[in-house]
């Protein structure tokens, strides 16, 4: 017993040794950027197999949920359905041609005349999707979260594209290795989105400060903007990351700016991180060409 | 012997040095002498292990808060803490009890380039590494290495020319 005492008194350095290293390794990643992100992506490879198991056995647990959600959804689009069906007929009674044009109902006069239905949905082009992804990894109570998803650079997942979920807008891809990739949610400091009003087109910027991860906030709204609580929220569509129009979440709340020179909305989000499992990467048409045509170019 | 206030006074120069003036000097890279480090060689021989290891993560911590690098310097700092007990055992006679101040003038030129050498390269090689974090970048993390170590070897030589002098 002495001899083992003894021993461990001996070599009672190297438990500082590791102890010290621990706090160093701590502050390397959690204050370094580029280490953390480095270190989060590596670790999220080596643990992704063992989440992917521990996932799958949370949405067979999570189906009755989502079963529900599903129902709820084929309802609305049956609603939707008919809301189409009855503007076709309506269309052909007056003697008019429905049409889609840049994702929106309109409805064309034999006069060449167009009326506009903005409360119309808008309709996702399926050649926007690059692959449907599980979700393998996800922080939600952090400052800076991130989500590690099950499709890589061998999937087609390149940084900087889109990625949406059944409800709403997700985030940003902002690292790929061949079989995962990292998104840089909406629930981020450093996520910035384009977004606006869908009843009153106004712009802003969805943005998320931590706390509620089912609110975020979108700055930057003119103060001339007309908006009422309740008005949905959709992406403007003004980035090659994301089309116009995808659901956003709801307007809840107005607060003036700190500058007092615009408003800043509340927003319910309608993606719930705190169950999300599964997303939708999307890259705009002609993307890359785009972002090459505008890389030397500082707003 | 170094006393409490000697250690101190190194301590400070040291750390304002790296952090203020070479710190600037970084972003043009080319070598970067990582100076403070002489401040760990130079501890009495007799520092326990355990002491040795508290003053290499304070010494880090000084670094990084002025190259805004926090836990770069520890890490790198604590692995010469470890190693150095073994180098400076290499590098003199086994059965030497009295303490001293390794140096030029305590341990000769050769044995003392033997104990420096080896534990500032580690160091650098250690603090580049992490910095680049990326086994891709392995060739210019040992191009950058050898650098620093050259450098860093080259301002301890003159130091300690110039402190045998005094």
């Amino acid at each position: 017993m002495r001899n083992i005492l003894d021993f461990i008194i001996r070599h009672s350095h190297w438990a500082i040794f590791a102890l010290l290293q621990v706090i160093a390794a701590f502050m390397l990643f959690r204050f370094n950027n580029f280490q953390g992100s480095v270190w989060f992506t590596s670790a999220s490879e080596v643990t992704a197999s063992a989440t992917e198991v521990t996932s799958y056995v949370k949405r067979y647990f999570g189906l009755e949920k989502m079963n529900r959600e599903l129902t709820a959804r084929n309802i609305s689009l049956m609603q939707e359905l008919d809301y189409y069906r009855g503007l076709v007929e309506a269309a052909n009674k007056n003697d008019v041609t429905p049409m889609l044009v840049k994702g929106k109902v309109n409805v064309i006069k034999t006069d060449s005349t167009t009326i506009v239905h903005k409360d119309a949905p808008v309709v996702m082009d399926k050649s926007f999707v690059v692959c449907p992804a599980k979700v393998v990894n996800i922080s939600v109570r952090r400052y800076d979260n991130y989500i590690a998803i099950d499709k890589g650079k061998d999937d087609g997942v390149k940084t900087g594209m889109g990625v949406i979920g059944g409800l709403g807008i997700v985030g940003i891809v902002c690292r790929t290795s061949d079989n995962y990739s990292l998104v840089l949610p909406v629930l981020n400091s450093n996520s910035s989105i384009s977004c606006k009003l869908a009843r009153t087109d106004y712009f802003g910027f969805l943005k998320w400060d931590g706390g509620n991860p089912l609110v975020a906030s979108m700055t930057d709204v003119p103060r001339h903007a007309e908006y009422e609580i309740g008005d949905t929220i959709v992406t403007s569509g003004h980035s090659t990351v994301f089309i116009e129009g995808i659901p956003v979440g709801t307007v809840s709340s107005c607060n003036d700016s700190d500058d007092n020179m615009s408003y800043t909305l509340g927003v319910n989000l309608f993606t719930d991180f705190g169950k999300l499992n599964d997303v939708f990467v999307l890259q705009l048409p002609r993307r890359e060409e785009l972002t090459e045509l505008e890389k030397d170019i500082k707003y | 012997m170094l006393t409490w206030l000697d250690k101190i006074k190194w301590f400070v120069i040291l750390v304002l040095v790296q952090g203020v003036v070479i710190g600037q000097m970084e972003t043009s890279r080319i070598a970067v002498p990582l100076i403070y480090i002489y401040y760990l060689l130079k501890l009495p021989s007799d520092t326990g292990r355990k002491q040795l290891l508290f003053h290499a993560f304070f010494l880090g911590l000084g670094v990084d808060m002025f190259g805004n690098t926090p836990g770069l310097n520890i890490t790198a700092s604590l692995w010469l803490a470890m190693v150095r007990h073994q180098l400076l055992r290499w590098q003199t006679a086994r059965d030497a009890s009295d303490s001293f101040s390794p140096g030029i003038k305590t341990m000769r030129v050769g044995p003392f380039f033997r104990y420096i050498a080896p534990a500032i390269l580690l160091h650098s090689f250690i603090l580049n590494f992490i910095d680049a974090f990326s086994l891709v970048r392995m060739y210019q993390v040992c191009i950058n290495s050898l650098a620093d170590t050259l450098a860093t070897i080259a301002i301890v030589w003159v130091v300690e020319l110039v402190r045998r002098n005094d």
